[in-house]
């Protein structure tokens, strides 16, 4: 049986050109706090703090991925429902594109 | 600031550096005892070690303890990260000009000799110029809203006397810009050359910055451990001991660079203090090599001065010494004697009182092992 990572790298490499794919943007600073991290992007006038399940979303996009990876992954990671965890992480993607930290790259 | 006895800062410092053995307290500390620790970490900028350490389990601490050191971590986060786009955007300026720079210390030591730029905070920014563009940098720097810390002391002593110009911006921060790793006569004797050759380069904000290399980034540590403050500074020598262990550096080639420099005291000194400081099992030649060295009559001398706070006059005095031809060696001489009226500016002196200072450091010299 192959394994849980190796199977998310296995779809990524499949995934068809035209599913988005999320990172981080290059230019975006950051650092790990404690149970967190602090991102400062471009043209922000200050860093901003991420909480735990933001920093774990956070760690999740130092390789692009799609959405739906992420997904599986943290739902994996926190035990929780698919559906659950795919609302909190478009509501998080939502709010890094907004402050520069991530982007969708197609 | 090597720890106060019975200090467990330097059990801080120390954190996840293998080889270190330095006792951690059984339990949680006191009060009393946390908060003197707390005061001390946040001086010596260990607040990244404390935090990484404590929510790890790796030093005993209740959760209002754990808090306390996240929040203080945080804290330095915070500036390192306003320091980097500080960085950035200097860096672009400069390479817009035309100006070459290497990126030294905090910025650096984080990004290349830490497993975790988190470990390793820093206060301002330090880059290194040749000393032919030491002036454009400064007057561009000037330009764009810093203000320069104390005045030149005569025009010409930044681009081939100073150590740094050190430059306040509009926001508060400090940007140091170097013209070489010390002030005095360790100053004096680096080849500055050395330091622009083959850089070790790292990524920060998507963009690649050039550091020293390895050998040059480690004899650099060097100095700002033992040449900097007296007693050496906790972070200072971790970062020592990380960029000796952790990298894989040619010893051959940095004593020869050591020995070029007249530098080989400083790397002895450095590299004992670390190996007291941690309490190091680890056995490496540079270890060995330094516990044996013994300082020439020259090392000696330019060593004593940097085992006092602020002697300032002591170290360019004994600068002297370390400047080439009798022309060099005037015209240093002179600036510093007769510098201009505006130097005096914010330094809380006049003429007499720079004089007298002068003529005590000149007596107060004596030699140090």
């Amino acid at each position: 049986m192959m394994n849980p990572g190796l199977q998310h790298a296995e779809r990524e490499r499949r995934a068809p050109a035209t599913v988005a794919r999320w990172g981080r943007t290059a230019e975006t600073l950051w650092r790990r706090t404690v149970g967190g991290a602090l991102v400062f992007p471009p043209g922000a006038t200050e860093p901003v703090a991420l909480n735990e399940t933001a920093a774990d979303l956070w760690e999740q996009l130092e390789a692009p991925a799609t959405l739906d990876t992420v997904v599986e992954r943290l739902a994996e990671r926190y035990g929780a429902d698919a559906d659950v965890v795919a609302r909190d992480v478009h509501a998080l993607l939502a709010e890094l594109e907004r402050l520069g930290a991530a982007e969708e790259l197609r | 600031m090597t720890g106060r006895p019975g200090s467990f800062a330097p059990a801080v410092a120390a954190h996840r550096l293998a080889g270190a053995r330095l006792d951690i307290p059984p339990k949680p500390l006191d009060d009393d005892a946390w908060a003197d620790l707390v005061v001390e970490v946040r001086l010596q900028r260990l607040t990244g070690l404390l935090a990484d350490a404590v929510s790890s389990g790796a030093f005993p601490a209740t959760d209002e303890q754990v808090a306390e050191a996240a929040a203080a971590h945080e804290a330095a986060m915070d500036i390192a990260l306003r320091l980097e786009r500080k960085l950035l955007d200097t860096a672009s300026a400069f390479e817009d000009a035309g100006i070459e720079y290497r990126v030294l210390k905090g910025p650096a030591f984080a990004h290349t000799i830490y497993d975790d730029p988190a470990l390793r905070a820093f206060g301002d920014v330090d880059l290194l110029v040749p000393g032919g563009d030491v002036e454009p940098a400064r007057d561009m720097l000037v330009a764009a809203g810093c203000e320069r810390r104390y005045p030149e002391p005569r025009p010409g002593f930044d681009r081939r006397f100073g150590k740094s110009v050190t430059l306040e911006a509009p926001d508060g921060f400090e940007i140091d810009l170097h013209r070489t790793l010390v002030l005095g006569p360790f100053g004096l004797t680096v080849d500055t050359g050395d330091l622009f050759a083959d850089p070790s380069w790292f990524t920060l904000g998507g963009r690649r910055l050039p550091a020293l290399g390895p050998e040059t980034r480690f004899l650099h540590a060097c100095y700002h451990a033992v040449l900097g403050e007296w007693p050496p500074r906790m972070l200072p020598l971790r970062d020592v001991a990380q960029a000796l262990l952790t990298a894989d550096l040619d010893t051959e080639s940095v004593l020869s660079t050591a020995a070029s420099w007249r530098a080989r005291a400083v790397v002895a000194r450095a590299v004992r203090a670390t190996w007291q400081t941690f309490a190091l099992a680890d056995v490496v030649p540079l270890s060995v090599w330094a516990a044996r060295y013994e300082p020439d009559a020259w090392e000696r001398r330019a060593l004593s001065v940097h085992t006092r706070r602020k002697r300032y006059g002591a170290k360019a005095l004994a600068s002297v010494r370390a400047i080439p031809g009798v022309r060099g060696k005037a015209a240093f001489v002179h600036s510093l004697l007769t510098p201009n009226r505006a130097f005096f500016a914010g330094r809380d002196a006049g003429y007499l009182r720079w004089w007298r200072k002068g003529v005590r450091s000149a007596v107060r010299q004596e030699p140090v092992r």
